[in-house]
This record gives C-alpha cells, sequence and structure tokens, in this order.
C-alpha cells in the first residue's frame, strides 16, 4: 500500500471530528503517568513517550466483562452477550501492538471468542513508532518488538510537523484518506523517515544479554536455578505485574444475582497466577502454592511457555511489570541474572 | 495421543461461554458429601463424549465447576455425574431438584485413548473419587469387552464408608471377565478384604509390561507410588496413562487456571500419558 505523510494539524482536527462519532480511545496523562481515556477532543493525547500504565488491550478484555444474561421469569433463560462499539486506539505503540497479535491470535484465530472478535473486529489501531526508549525499565529491542511490521491498520512516524503513515489495512486506508490534507509519500519524506529511523536505530541498544530467541531455552534451563527462591522472598504476590502485563489475559469467571433476584449475569474478570487461589481447586489444594513456583510461573509464561505454544512474544518488552513491581523485580534483571548465573543447585 | 475434542466452542456458538441446557432426571445420593445426578440433554441429544472427558456445569446465579463424566458414551441419551459436595456450584446441585435445568458446555478435554487400548490388557487403578472417571472407562470396556484383553481393574478407598457405586462395584466383583479387587486405607469391623494403599493390590498382579495400558486417576501421592511400580515391572513411559485434577475454568485453554508448567489440562488433557507430564515439575509426580 501506497506511504502517506499527513500533517500533524490535520490530523488532530480530523480526530475532533471523530471523536463526536466513534470512540476514539489515546494516551492522557494521568499525573506522572499517561493512560489510555476515551477522549472527546484531540487536545488531550498526550505526545510523552513513557508507556500508558494500563495497555490498550483494556478495550478488548475489560477488567469487568458480562459473558452471559440470564434470568428466572416463566422459565430460565440464558442470552449470550456481545458487546462492541467503534473504537479508535490512537498512539498504540510498537510493544503493544505485538501484544495485541498475540492475544488476536489466540482469542481469534485459536479460541473463536466471539467476546473478544466483536470488539477487535471493531477496533481501528492507530499505531505509532518509538523513536527514542521511554525508560530503564524497556527493552522492546531484545524483544524484537521496537519494530512493527503488521498488526496495525495505520502506522505513525512522527517527522516533527508531519507525520509518515504507513497504511496496513483497507481500514486503516480509508481512514488515513479520509482526512483533509493527507497526500502520498515523496522521496523527500522517506529520506526524512530513514533518518528518523537511523535516530532510533542508534538510540536502542539491547537490554538483555539474550535473544528473544534464546529465552526459551534458557527458561527451560533454570528451572532449578536459586534466583527463583530469592524472588519468591521478595514478591509480594500482588499480581500488580499481570494486571499491566500487555500478554496477560488470564480471568476468573463468576456469577452475580440482580437485586430482583430474578436475574443475574455470568462475567469475567481479571486474575493474577501471582495470586495463592488461583490454582487452587474445589478440595482445597493448591497446585502452585509457594511465591517461587508462581514467580517462576509468570517468567515461563513470558519468555517460555507461550511462544512455545504460539510461536509469538509472551513479553514484549515494554516495561510496565518493573514499573508497577513494589520491590523492583525488573525482568532485565532476573533474565540477565539468569544467564550469568545457569542451573545451580 | 489422539485428541477427542477438536472444534473450538466459540467456533460453534455466538460465545464459548454459553451452555446448553439440561435437566436433571435422577439423583441419588451415594455418600453423605457424594451424589450421583443422570442429567439428559434439552432436546435429548445425546451429550456424545469419550470416556475421560468433561463437562462445565453451570448453576446460574452460583457459577460453573468442572466436572469429570462419570457414564459411558455407550449408555444411552442421558450422562452421569457423580459429584462431591466441596465448593459453591457443588453445594447448590444438591438444592436442585428433579426436573431443574443446569447448563452444559461441553464435552470438554481429551479422554482416554481407547485406540491404545484396544486388543491389550487393561490395567485401572483408581484412588478416591478417581473412580468417578475411570467408571465412564470401565462402562465402555464392559459393553464392548471383545475390543480389549484382560481387564484389572484395582481400586482404593480410604474407609468402607467412602467406596462408591456400591452395587456397581459388587457387580464388577463377580464378572468372571475382569479381575477387579478393592482396597481400603482404613478398614471397619464390617470390612473383610484387602487392607492398604492401592499398591498393595499391584504388588500381587503378574502384569505383562509387553500388552498392558495402565490408566489411573487419583490423588498426587497415588500417582507418585503407582506410576514407580508400573515403571518398575517395564510398561514404557508413553504407555501410562493419567488423568489430572486441576482448576478448569474457562474449559477451553484460555483463562489460565489449570495450566501445568506450559499445559493446558482443559485442553491438551486432562489425559495424559506419563510421558508427556514426567518433565513438567508442576504436574507433581
Amino acid at each position: 500500500m501506497i506511504d502517506r505523510v499527513v500533517a500533524k494539524a490535520d490530523l488532530i482536527r480530523s480526530i475532533d471530528s471523530l471523536a463526536d462519532k466513534r470512540t476514539v480511545a489515546a494516551p492522557v496523562a494521568n499525573g506522572p503517568q499517561f493512560s489510555f481515556r476515551t477522549i472527546t477532543a484531540a487536545e488531550e493525547i498526550a505526545e510523552g513517550y513513557l508507556p500508558t500504565a494500563l495497555p490498550p488491550n483494556k478495550y478488548l478484555l475489560p477488567p469487568r466483562e458480562t459473558l452471559l444474561r440470564f434470568a428466572w421469569h416463566e422459565e430460565l433463560t440464558v442470552d449470550p452477550v456481545i458487546e462492541a462499539t467503534d473504537t479508535i486506539a490512537f498512539g498504540v505503540r510498537p510493544c503493544d501492538l505485538h501484544a495485541l497479535e498475540l492475544l488476536d491470535r489466540i482469542f481469534v484465530d485459536d479460541k473463536h471468542d466471539g467476546h473478544y472478535r466483536a470488539r477487535r473486529e471493531r477496533m481501528l489501531l492507530v499505531g505509532v513508532e518509538c523513536l527514542e526508549p521511554c525508560d530503564d525499565h524497556c527493552f522492546c529491542e531484545s524483544m524484537g518488538t521496537l519494530r512493527a511490521e503488521s498488526g496495525f491498520d495505520v502506522l505513525l512516524t512522527d517527522l516533527e510537523d508531519t507525520y509518515y503513515v504507513r497504511v496496513g489495512s483497507p481500514e486503516g486506508k480509508e481512514f488515513i484518506l479520509g482526512i483533509d490534507g493527507v497526500r502520498e509519500a515523496a522521496y523527500e519524506d522517506r529520506t526524512l523517515l530513514r533518518k528518523a529511523h537511523e535516530r532510533r536505530d542508534a538510540a536502542f541498544t539491547p537490554r538483555l544479554d539474550v535473544t528473544f530467541e534464546q529465552l526459551p531455552g534458557l527458561l527451560a534451563e533454570s528451572s532449578d536455578s536459586l534466583l527463583w527462591d530469592v524472588l519468591g522472598e521478595k514478591c509480594l504476590s500482588c499480581g500488580a505485574c499481570t494486571n499491566v502485563c500487555p500478554t496477560c489475559y488470564c480471568f476468573d469467571v463468576r456469577d452475580d444475582v440482580n437485586l430482583d433476584m430474578k436475574s443475574g449475569e455470568r462475567f469475567r474478570t481479571w486474575d493474577s497466577c501471582q495470586l495463592e487461589e488461583f490454582a487452587m481447586v474445589g478440595t482445597g489444594e493448591s497446585f502452585r502454592q509457594p511465591r517461587e513456583m508462581r514467580v517462576k510461573h509468570r517468567f515461563n509464561r513470558k519468555g517460555r511457555y507461550i511462544f512455545e505454544r504460539y510461536g509469538l512474544h509472551g513479553c514484549v518488552g515494554c516495561g510496565r511489570c518493573a514499573r508497577s513491581c513494589i520491590v523492583d523485580i525488573d525482568p532485565i534483571e532476573v533474565f540477565n541474572q539468569l544467564k550469568g548465573q545457569p542451573v545451580e543447585r | 495421543m489422539v485428541s477427542t475434542h477438536t472444534t473450538p466452542l466459540g467456533a460453534l456458538k455466538p460465545s464459548p461461554f454459553l451452555p446448553d441446557m439440561a435437566e436433571i432426571v435422577r439423583k441419588e445420593r451415594l455418600n453423605p458429601t457424594e451424589t450421583l445426578y443422570v442429567l439428559r440433554l434439552t432436546g435429548g441429544a445425546e451429550l456424545g463424549h469419550a470416556p475421560g472427558q468433561f463437562v462445565e456445569v453451570s448453576v446460574f446465579g452460583v457459577g460453573e465447576a468442572p466436572l469429570s463424566i462419570s457414564s459411558s458414551p455407550t449408555r444411552g441419551d442421558t450422562f452421569e455425574l457423580c459429584i462431591r459436595r466441596v465448593g459453591d456450584v457443588t453445594t447448590a446441585m444438591e438444592r436442585l431438584g428433579i426436573g431443574a435445568k443446569v447448563g452444559i458446555r461441553g464435552p470438554l478435554g481429551r479422554g482416554f485413548p481407547l485406540e491404545v487400548m484396544r486388543d491389550r490388557d487393561v490395567l485401572i487403578i483408581a484412588g478416591g473419587l478417581g473412580i468417578v472417571p475411570l467408571r465412564s472407562l470401565i462402562g465402555t470396556l464392559i459393553d464392548e469387552r471383545s475390543d480389549f484383553a484382560d481387564v484389572t481393574i484395582l481400586y482404593g478407598c480410604k474407609s468402607p464408608a467412602d467406596m462408591l457405586f456400591k452395587d456397581e462395584v459388587e457387580a464388577w466383583g463377580a464378572r468372571s471377565d475382569i479381575d477387579f479387587r478393592v482396597t481400603m486405607d482404613i478398614a471397619d469391623p464390617s470390612w473383610q478384604g484387602n487392607v492398604g494403599p492401592v499398591t498393595t493390590l499391584f504388588r500381587r498382579l503378574a502384569v505383562n509390561p509387553k500388552t498392558t495400558v495402565p490408566v489411573m486417576v487419583g490423588p498426587p501421592v497415588m500417582f507418585k507410588h503407582v506410576v514407580k511400580q508400573v515403571l518398575a515391572v517395564g510398561i514404557p513411559e508413553d504407555r501410562i496413562i493419567l488423568s489430572l485434577e486441576r482448576r478448569m475454568k474457562c474449559g477451553i485453554g484460555e483463562c489460565g487456571h489449570c495450566q501445568i508448567n506450559g499445559v493446558y489440562v482443559c485442553e491438551d488433557g486432562p489425559v495424559f500419558t506419563y510421558a508427556e507430564l514426567k518433565r513438567l515439575e508442576e504436574a507433581m509426580l
């Protein structure tokens, strides 16, 4: 598809008018952090580089999502609830685009989950390239997620007054051609893009002592590492890391009865493998009771299990878990320490 | 091993969480804590399960619980669940009477590999509630008896009062084409039979490692000891069959609760070979 260029002012005007008709979710400054919020005007959008506290996943897998509604009137009726609105997710970083590709692979391709699919089909992803590292916690360069070649409808690169636009889908093309003043990219624009990429490539350096392809093997070898015991001692099992993770999607399924006592709903709600009850069965046995087992499980999911099962990254190097951890457990340190001190005991 | 559940529920329905409805047609209390439920799908269709598969049972307003199917698919248009009252859903089930409706999703997961057992000796080892899923296999073995060579069943219970399916157990014991043996961890004055763990029964068997397929379901501690025994007589790791209990919340490989290392018990199991599990430390074998 033909690359385009759009003036920032034109894009902003377009978003202002779209925000009246559709849900536009974009990063908004929220104290010292940033959050994806539904905006009403483009001026609310923050141009900061720190990743949002929560990834945009919340628009696809809401913290609480109704799955079924049931009612007891003449007879018991049970109906599925498929809810979706037209949504533009604006300003999605490449790490998060990679994470959404994983969720699509699981919830759409593999499980045919109608709830997720309905939301996903009505979401337009407008990505924005990262040109400089966000902070010390980010390691996307090591995870191979700094660059996005797919998984977006439109991908923007900031060229100061304009955005260079790559189009990833027919929906993306329609979106970008709907903006007044958009033009085809010329030789000079491509030169500016190349220079921006060169500056980016110089600014990002690998943070891990292993490549992401080596992580599954490293983790498999490190099953007996003493590091898990150390991390188990340190970890508070609060579950913050899994709540902010763009590739965490585990959930609990529960029922609520309405106050009329004649109707209710079944919903899914975010859950965390870091909580002790997560792997508990009806008879009371917990199959992952020690904290070190739970910490190890999380890192293995991120670096190994998901990659082995789906061939896609289970960790995209966004650094959110490290930023949110009260006791400073950082995957960069964990993976590098495993690399530095393999199997012992 | 062959997967018995290939089409994802989501491909069949608008929501993979939308259950079919079923009616309780009979209820029989087996014990103070265990009740047998006989269910029929609304519309009368057969469940279409394989022995060893499970269903997610809904009591609307309370929740869903994964329960193994206890009846053989050879037994007509009803199916049976034997339920121990331990959680919200199983407790709520007890309050439901004949004719009450529950939701059923499934059959789910991978069942016992009958194709591996055909023309071979089948050695069933049940510990406690492990008899519940194994009863679906035992029913199939009996109904298709000529497809299999020798059938041996070892059943270990905590005490005579904990024994499930007493009438059927008696009938299995009376059959000449099945070698059925039962043992109690703790005897009471009424008990005349073997006392000790199920491993004590195994020790007295003459097992042919070339032709035997051991199939075991029980608590983690039983797996540890029995797996050791069957390996010691020379049965290959990929012919040792086990079914595991985990918290299968969604039943479709999404929610993560039943994961053992990288394996989803609901989707990849609950039936596995020992070869598939032995490197998974979270399998606790």
